[in-house]
């Protein structure tokens, strides 16, 4: 089993004597190199999970198993940069560094015996989503797609058995959003990767073997069969 | 990373640089008090040490350097021998001591103005000598004459009594000085029978006493002739035995002699002795107090340099704080975000520094020839004022990046430890 969420439950404190339950006793499985869509309104518990799956946020209750390992023993740092990749909506990309500079990102981070492989493996990716003749543009240069391809080669540099996907298609036209699930589509075949797309639209479900519909930090069980 | 730091530094190039201008200020703040006070501390040795040699001892009954700063501190209620005169007596009892190779007195004339013959203009206030030294002597930078040692009647005239009175050295040597009673001063008032006192040497030589203030100078004989008739003495022997030399300047054969003997004229007779030595390390004192005044104002003008590298590394949190979640999605563990900043702040550092250090050079090799034209004239024999220490522009460096780095340590850990998620959604 790749990913194992059992009984997850993340409470925010909003003020003093108001506390939300973000996601509350969420329990499921993927296995390795499944995609899997996460549906959900905007406030079900969607970027929540992302944030625990991605190793951002490790104040949770519950247990949360990646490859058989309770991801609060892993090393954090270590989880970030080689158990998993992540795209955001709103691509994150460093204005001020060129398109390569930002898949190579991760190398400035990586310890140094991966550092040099992780480097050479820029110009593949810059290939791989099709963006070599953009490598030296900045960010504000590129269309949504190009910069959300950028996002994605980023997260594949270190070569993640996860790829969290966070509305990946969520500020880009409905062309052009599909086609940045076809290449997610692509690369979970090319590598195995386990796919983990987080959404609220329904279109994008398309092509996603199984899907998991969220409501109000629960499991929906009346959409989930 | 330290590419992508230095990516971070240059993105504001212009807060960048306004940031460093502060550490620029304190840099050139601090050079130039360090530079100008060693040139100056230099000068002084350089001035000194060739005028004054390390087997001499200068004996008089004050503590001329105690005016400035206290030497040889006295302890408690230890009891004060009055200082003996230093009459002819004195002189000859010293001179038998077989360390003694020379001793010169000298006594200084006070109250006096100087004129030439036929010329009514007076060089005042001045400052002649009784003193029985060769012109060509290491007392004097400079020397032109008819003869080097001067007999009764004969005097010889300063490159500034030259200057004042607006003549050449072949004009005035042959001529005759008048040194008479100056008017009531603040710090001299005329007795009755100064009234209408003149006293007249033929000029046989220029001296160029450098920095010193010599104006004249005549035989101590005749000087003592001088004071005897101005005071009421009956001659120039009563003057001496009354009142005695103002300063005896005594040579050893052996200059390891000069602490012991230096400490024997003080203890025996009570006088004030000073060496080279002496003098040296109260010259270095003054320098090094005024020194640490000053740099204590450049650290000041650092601490606030600093202030505004704490202030703009803050500002540049908030700026980056996106890029800093960013950073530890992708892997930036705390440790790195933390050296980031500190590298940030640690160029801004560097960067103040070394452009502090090119205004300095620059204002350096402008100011040098002016400021060895101004010591020159005041008869400084400096060739070069300014000397800078490659150790010390390392130190500067060095001190530059340190405050940087320090001014960054606060903001860097704020950044360190900045929540990814939190951070990701500002």
């Amino acid at each position: 089993m790749m990913i194992e969420i059992k009984e997850l439950t993340k409470k925010y404190r909003i003020s003093r004597n108001n506390i939300v339950d973000a996601v509350n006793n969420l329990s499921f499985e993927i296995e390795s190199g499944e995609v899997v869509t996460i549906i959900g309104p905007s406030g079900s518990g969607k970027s929540t999970l992302l944030n625990v799956l991605g190793g951002l946020d490790r104040d949770y209750d519950g247990e949360v198993r990646v490859d058989e390992k309770e991801i609060r023993e892993y090393n954090s740092v270590f989880y970030r940069r080689n158990i998993v990749g992540t795209i955001f909506q709103q691509f994150y990309l460093i204005p001020a560094l060129s398109v390569a500079e930002n898949i190579g990102l991760p190398s400035y981070f990586a310890d140094r015996s991966a550092k040099k492989a992780m480097q050479d493996k820029v110009n593949y990716l810059l290939d791989r989503v099709n963006l070599t003749d953009r490598k030296n543009h900045k960010p504000k240069e590129l269309s949504g797609g190009q910069a959300q391809r950028v996002a994605i080669a980023r997260a594949l540099l270190a070569e993640p058995k996860i790829l969290l996907a966070d509305e990946p298609t969520g500020n880009l036209d409905s062309k052009t959003g599909k086609e940045i699930m076809g290449l997610l589509l692509e690369i979970n075949r090319e590598m195995k990767t386990t796919l983990l797309i987080v959404t609220h639209d329904t279109e994008l479900i398309v092509g996603a073997k199984r899907r998991i519909f969220l409501k109000d930090g629960k499991l929906d069980k009346s959409r989930n069969k | 990373m330290l590419k992508y730091s230095l990516n971070l530094v240059f993105r504001s190039k212009l807060r960048t640089f306004l940031t460093s201008l502060g550490i620029t200020i304190a840099v050139v703040l601090l050079s130039l008090i360090i530079f100008g006070m060693n040139g100056f501390k230099d000068v002084i040795t350089n001035e000194f040490t060739s005028r004054f040699k390390p087997n001499e001892i200068i004996v008089s009954s004050t503590n001329f350097l105690s005016i400035v700063a206290p030497m040889g501190e006295t302890e408690g209620e230890e009891e004060v021998k009055e200082p003996e005169l230093m009459t002819s007596a004195l002189v000859k009892e010293i001179q038998v001591d077989s360390r003694v190779s020379k001793v010169v007195p000298a006594i200084m004339i006070n109250g006096m103005q100087l004129r030439l013959d036929g010329n009514d203009k007076a060089f005042s206030p001045s400052f002649p000598f009784g003193w029985d030294v060769p012109g060509d002597s290491n007392y004097f930078t400079g020397f032109d004459g008819e003869k080097t040692v001067l007999d009764s009647g004969e005097a010889f005239v300063s490159e500034d009594v030259v200057s004042f009175f607006k003549t050449s050295h072949d004009e005035i040597i042959g001529q005759t000085l008048v040194i008479e009673v100056a008017p009531s001063t603040l710090l001299s008032n005329k007795t009755k029978t100064q009234i209408d006192k003149e006293y007249r040497y033929k000029i046989v030589g220029v001296i160029d006493s450098g920095s010193d203030r010599s104006d004249a100078l005549i035989t101590t004989g005749d000087a003592a002739e001088m004071l005897a008739q101005n005071g009421g003495f009956i001659n120039g022997q009563e003057y001496l035995d009354e009142i005695g030399y103002d300063q005896l300047f005594i040579e050893l054969n052996n200059e390891d002699d000069v602490n012991n003997f230096r400490e024997e004229i003080s203890e025996k007779y009570g006088l004030q002795a000073f060496s080279a030595d002496d003098v040296l390390e109260f010259l270095s004192l003054i320098t090094n107090a005024i020194t640490f005044v000053l740099i204590f104002f450049g650290i000041v003008s650092a601490f606030v340099a600093s202030i505004g590298i704490i202030n703009t590394m803050v500002m540049s949190i908030y700026e980056q704080t996106r890029e800093i979640g960013i950073n530890k999605a992708v892997g930036a563990s705390n440790y790195q975000i933390l050296y980031i900043f500190l590298i940030q702040s640690g160029v801004i550092g560097l960067l103040g520094g070394l452009l502090g250090l090119t205004i300095v050079l620059a204002v350096t090799i402008i100011a040098d020839p002016f400021v060895v034209d101004m010591l020159q004239e005041q008869g400084f024999s400096a060739e070069r004022y300014f000397s800078l220490d490659p150790l010390i522009i390392l130190g500067i460096i060095i001190g530059c990046i340190i405050t940087g780095v320090l001014a960054g340590i606060y903001p860097a850990i704020k950044a360190a430890r900045l929540d990814p998620v939190k951070a990701l959604r500002f």
